[in-house]
C-alpha cells in the first residue's frame, strides 16, 4: 500500500500543528464558534446532537494493521471504545472531546493518517472498489490514480470553497463495487483498442434530495490526461454551480439544469485552453512513483485447488456458508478475498469495537500481508488470504464474533447514524436496521431470499444510500411521529438505478412487517432462486408490490 | 482600508468609484464592469490613467477579455467566505490570459484563505479594519508544502511533485 515519504509526512504534520493552534485559540476563547466552524469543518470535526464527531479519512478504504491498531487505541483512549465505518470508506468517532482532538490528529499522523477534507465544501476522500488490485474481474488497478487524486485534491487552493461537497469514486472493474454512477465524478478505468489505459468519465450522479444517475461525458480519457480534465470539470462547477440554495448546489443540479451536452462542451472548451504539458508530465511521473507502492505482495505459487480446503468445505456447513457468502474470487490462483461482515444480528451496521479492530489487525498480519480494506457497504475486507488459510481465519473470526456469513444478504444493511447521533436526521435508522436483522436472523431464510440489499437513511439527505438499495428505507417525521417510506428497485452498480417509491410510509412499529411483506411478494412470485430480487422487480414492476403491500389495508 | 501587498501593509493609491460617483480623469481608479462597457468605456480606454476593474463573483472573467491589456488591476470580490468563485477567476487570469497586473482580493477577505488566494494568483488584499493584522503576515505561507504544481505565489509553499523530481530544491520561504 502507499507509504508517506518525507513530504507527505511533513504536510500532515504541519496541517496537524495548524489545527492544534486553532483548537487552542478556540479553547482560550480567541475564536468564536462561528469563526471556528469553517476551520474545524476543514479538519473533519462536526458538532452533532450530543457531542463533536471526528471523521477520519481512510484514503480509498485501504488500511494497514498498524493503522487499524492506532484507530483502536484512539477509540479506547478518546472515545467510548468503538468507531463507526462509513459509506465513504472512512471511520467516525462519535464522542471525542474538543481538547483531545489535536492529540487524536497527532496519533493519526504517526500512522500516516489525517482528517483533512472529510467535511466541508471541498473534494472529499476519493473512494474505490474494496477489491481494488485483487479482484479477479479487474481490468486496471485504480489505487495509483486514487492516490494521485488524493494528493492533488489536498488543500487545493482553487477548489476548497466549492458550492458544495464533492465526491469522486473510481473503479477498475467492469462490475462496479464503488457506485461510481452516483458520485459527483465517477471514473471507470478501462483500455482502448490500442490497449492503453484510460477512464470513462461520468458526472452528475448523486443521492441526497435529488437522486440522479451520472452521465458519461467522455467515453475514453487517456489516463495521463486525468488531472487537466478533472481540473476543467472542477473549474466549470466552481464557476457555474448554484450557490443560491444549498440543496441545489451539487454538480448534478448544474448538469441537469444546463444539460449534459452543454456541460460537456464547457468542460471540453476549458480543458482545451492552456498548456497542460507540465501537468501531464508531473502526474505521469507521480503515478509511476506511486505504482511501485502498489506492487503485488509476495504471493506464493499455490495450486488452484487445495484438497484440505475442499474437505473443510464438505465437512463444516457453517464454514461452507461463510465461504459461499463472504469470500470472493482473487486474481491470483490459490488466494481469496475474505469479507468481514460488521452486520451481526441486532448490531449497529459499520460499528466495530476497539477489540474487534485489534483482532482484525492481527488476522490481517497473519493471513493478509497486514492489509485491510473498508467497503462502502460498511464491512471490512482481508484482500489477500491464501485459500488454504481460510478455515483457520474463519475459526478465529468465529471466536471473535466476526464471522457473520451475510454479505449481500438481507441483513447486510447499510444505515446512516440517524437520529441516535445526527443533528440532521428526522428519524432513527439504527434501531430499524437492528430490528430487520433480528427478524431475518435465520440464516437459512436469508439464504433462501438471496441477494437483497437494504439501505436505510434517517432523512432525505440520504447518507444511508436508500435510493440505490434494492429495498430502500427513508425515515421521515410526520407530525412528530417517525414514518418510513419504502423504495424498490434501486441499484448502485454498473446498472445503477434510483429506487421507486412504493407508496405511503409505515410507522416505526410497522416497517419491519412491511419489509417482510415485500420479501414475501418476491418469494411467492419469483421464477426460482435464479431470479434474484432485483431481476424479479424489473420483471413485475412497482405496481405489483404496491397492490400486494397496500391492498389488504384497504380491504380491512 | 489596510492593503496588504508583497507581504507589507502599504498605502492604497487606488480608489473604487461606484457607478453613481463621477470619475476624475487622472487618478488611478477602479470601476465596475458595467461602467467599462457603458458610456464611459471610450473615455476610460483612452484616458491617461491607471485603470482597474471590480469583478463581482457572478461576473465572468471572459467579459474582460477586450480590456485586459488596458487594465493594471483586477479586483475580485468575495461577497462571503464560502463563495469561492473568485479563486477560479484569479487562476484563469494568470494562467489563461497571462495577466501580469495586480489581482486584488476585496470583500469578505479572511486570513484563513490568504495562503490559498496567494497560490491562485492574488497579490493584493484589502483587509477590513479591525482584523488582527499581525495574523495576516504570520499566515502568509500556511502549510509549507503543496501538492498542486501550478502555484502562482512567488514565495509560496514548495511544490511536492516538483521537489520529488528534484526540479526544485525543497527550501521553504523563511517565516
Amino acid at each position: 500500500m502507499y507509504r508517506y515519504d518525507e513530504f507527505d509526512a511533513r504536510f500532515v504534520a504541519e496541517r496537524t500543528a495548524q489545527f492544534k493552534d486553532q483548537v487552542e485559540r478556540r479553547l482560550r476563547g480567541e475564536l468564536t464558534e462561528e469563526e471556528f466552524r469553517p476551520l474545524r469543518l476543514m479538519n473533519g470535526l462536526y458538532l452533532q446532537l450530543h457531542a463533536y464527531m471526528l471523521r477520519v479519512a481512510i484514503p480509498y478504504g485501504v488500511l494497514s494493521s498498524r493503522q487499524l491498531r492506532q484507530l483502536a487505541m484512539i477509540a479506547d483512549s478518546f472515545d467510548k471504545g468503538y468507531g463507526h465505518f462509513t459509506t465513504r470508506q472512512n471511520i467516525q468517532f462519535n464522542w471525542p472531546k474538543l481538547a483531545d482532538v489535536p492529540s487524536i490528529l497527532e496519533a493519526l499522523a504517526e500512522v500516516e493518517m489525517h482528517a483533512i477534507q472529510t467535511s466541508g465544501n471541498c473534494i472529499r476522500n476519493v473512494t474505490t472498489d474494496q477489491y481494488a488490485g485483487v479482484a479477479a474481474d479487474e481490468i486496471e488497478d485504480p489505487r495509483p490514480h486514487c492516490e494521485l487524486l488524493r494528493q492533488w485534491s489536498s488543500l487545493h487552493p482553487e477548489f476548497s470553497f466549492l458550492p458544495r461537497k464533492f465526491k469522486i469514486a473510481v473503479t477498475g472493474a467492469p462490475h462496479d463495487r464503488a457506485a461510481v454512477k452516483v458520485h459527483d465524478i465517477g471514473l471507470r478505468m478501462h483500455r482502448n483498442e490500442q490497449g492503453e489505459p484510460g477512464f470513462e468519465v461520468i458526472v452528475g450522479g448523486g443521492l441526497g434530495r435529488t437522486p440522479m444517475v451520472g452521465k458519461t461525458i467522455r467515453g475514453f480519457l487517456p489516463a495521463d490526461e486525468l488531472l487537466p480534465y478533472v481540473t476543467a470539470i472542477m473549474r466549470v462547477y466552481n464557476r457555474f454551480g448554484r450557490r443560491d440554495n444549498k440543496y441545489k448546489a451539487r454538480i448534478k443540479i448544474l448538469v441537469h439544469e444546463i444539460g449534459v451536452d452543454a456541460f460537456s462542451e464547457l468542460v471540453e472548451a476549458e480543458s482545451a485552453r492552456g498548456d497542460h504539458g507540465e501537468a501531464i508530465e508531473l502526474a505521469a511521473a507521480e503515478v509511476a512513483r506511486i505504482e511501485a507502492y502498489f506492487a503485488p505482495p509476495a504471493y506464493e505459487a499455490l495450486p488452484g485447488k487445495d484438497p484440505a480446503h475442499s474437505a473443510q468445505l464438505f465437512e463444516n456447513k457453517a464454514f461452507a456458508r461463510w465461504v459461499r457468502h463472504n469470500v470472493a474470487p482473487h486474481k491470483v490462483t490459490g488466494y481469496s478475498i475474505a469479507n468481514i461482515s460488521l452486520k451481526p444480528v441486532g448490531g449497529i451496521p459499520g460499528d466495530a469495537t476497539a477489540d474487534e479492530m485489534r483482532t482484525v489487525a492481527g488476522l490481517a498480519e497473519r493471513y493478509s500481508f497486514g492489509e485491510i480494506r473498508v467497503a462502502h457497504e460498511q464491512n471490512l475486507v482481508l484482500p489477500d488470504v491464501a485459500t488454504r488459510d481460510l478455515y483457520a481465519l474463519w475459526q478465529a473470526l468465529e471466536t471473535a464474533g466476526l464471522a457473520t456469513p451475510n454479505l449481500n444478504l438481507v441483513s447486510d444493511i447499510i444505515a446512516c447514524p440517524g437520529m441516535d447521533y445526527c443533528s440532521l436526521a428526522t428519524a432513527r435508522s439504527i434501531p430499524v436496521a437492528q430490528a430487520i436483522s433480528r427478524r431475518f436472523a435465520d440464516l437459512a431464510r436469508q439464504e433462501d431470499v438471496g441477494d437483497l440489499h437494504i439501505n436505510i437513511s434517517g432523512c432525505i439527505n440520504a447518507c444511508g444510500h436508500h435510493h440505490v438499495a434494492h429495498l430502500g428505507i427513508l425515515g421521515l417525521e410526520k407530525k412528530g411521529v417517525e414514518s418510513y417510506q419504502i423504495t424498490l428497485g434501486g441499484s448502485a452498480d454498473e446498472n445503477a438505478a434510483i429506487g421507486q417509491l412504493v407508496g405511503p410510509g409505515f410507522a416505526a412499529d410497522e416497517i419491519v412487517d412491511a419489509v417482510e411483506a415485500v420479501v414475501r411478494v418476491y418469494l411467492d412470485g419469483r421464477k426460482g432462486r435464479e431470479e434474484r430480487f432485483l431481476d424479479f422487480f424489473r420483471r413485475v414492476g412497482i405496481k405489483h408490490f404496491k397492490e400486494a403491500l397496500y391492498a389488504p389495508a384497504q380491504a380491512r | 482600508m489596510p492593503l496588504l501587498k508583497h507581504g507589507e501593509w502599504i498605502l492604497d493609491t487606488w480608489r473604487f468609484y461606484p457607478d453613481d460617483q463621477p470619475i476624475p480623469s487622472a487618478k488611478p481608479k477602479i470601476v465596475t464592469v458595467a461602467r467599462l462597457k457603458g458610456d464611459d468605456g471610450e473615455f476610460l480606454f483612452h484616458c491617461d490613467c491607471q485603470l482597474g476593474v471590480r469583478l463581482e463573483s457572478h461576473e465572468k472573467i471572459e467579459d474582460l477579455e477586450p480590456w485586459l491589456e488596458r487594465l493594471q488591476l483586477v479586483a475580485l470580490v468575495f461577497p462571503k467566505f464560502a463563495d469561492g468563485r473568485a479563486f477560479s477567476s484569479a487562476a484563469m487570469l494568470r494562467e489563461q490570459y497571462g495577466f501580469a497586473g495586480e489581482i486584488r482580493a476585496v470583500g469578505n477577505v479572511l486570513v484563513d484563505q490568504y495562503p490559498f488566494m496567494r497560490r491562485v494568483g492574488f497579490d493584493a488584499f484589502e483587509v477590513e479594519q479591525g482584523r488582527a493584522l499581525d495574523s495576516w503576515k504570520k499566515a502568509r505561507i500556511g502549510i509549507g508544502l503543496a501538492y498542486q504544481y501550478d502555484d502562482r505565489s512567488p514565495d509560496g509553499p514548495a511544490a511536492v511533485w516538483r521537489a520529488r523530481r528534484g526540479n526544485r530544491p525543497l527550501t521553504l520561504a523563511a517565516e
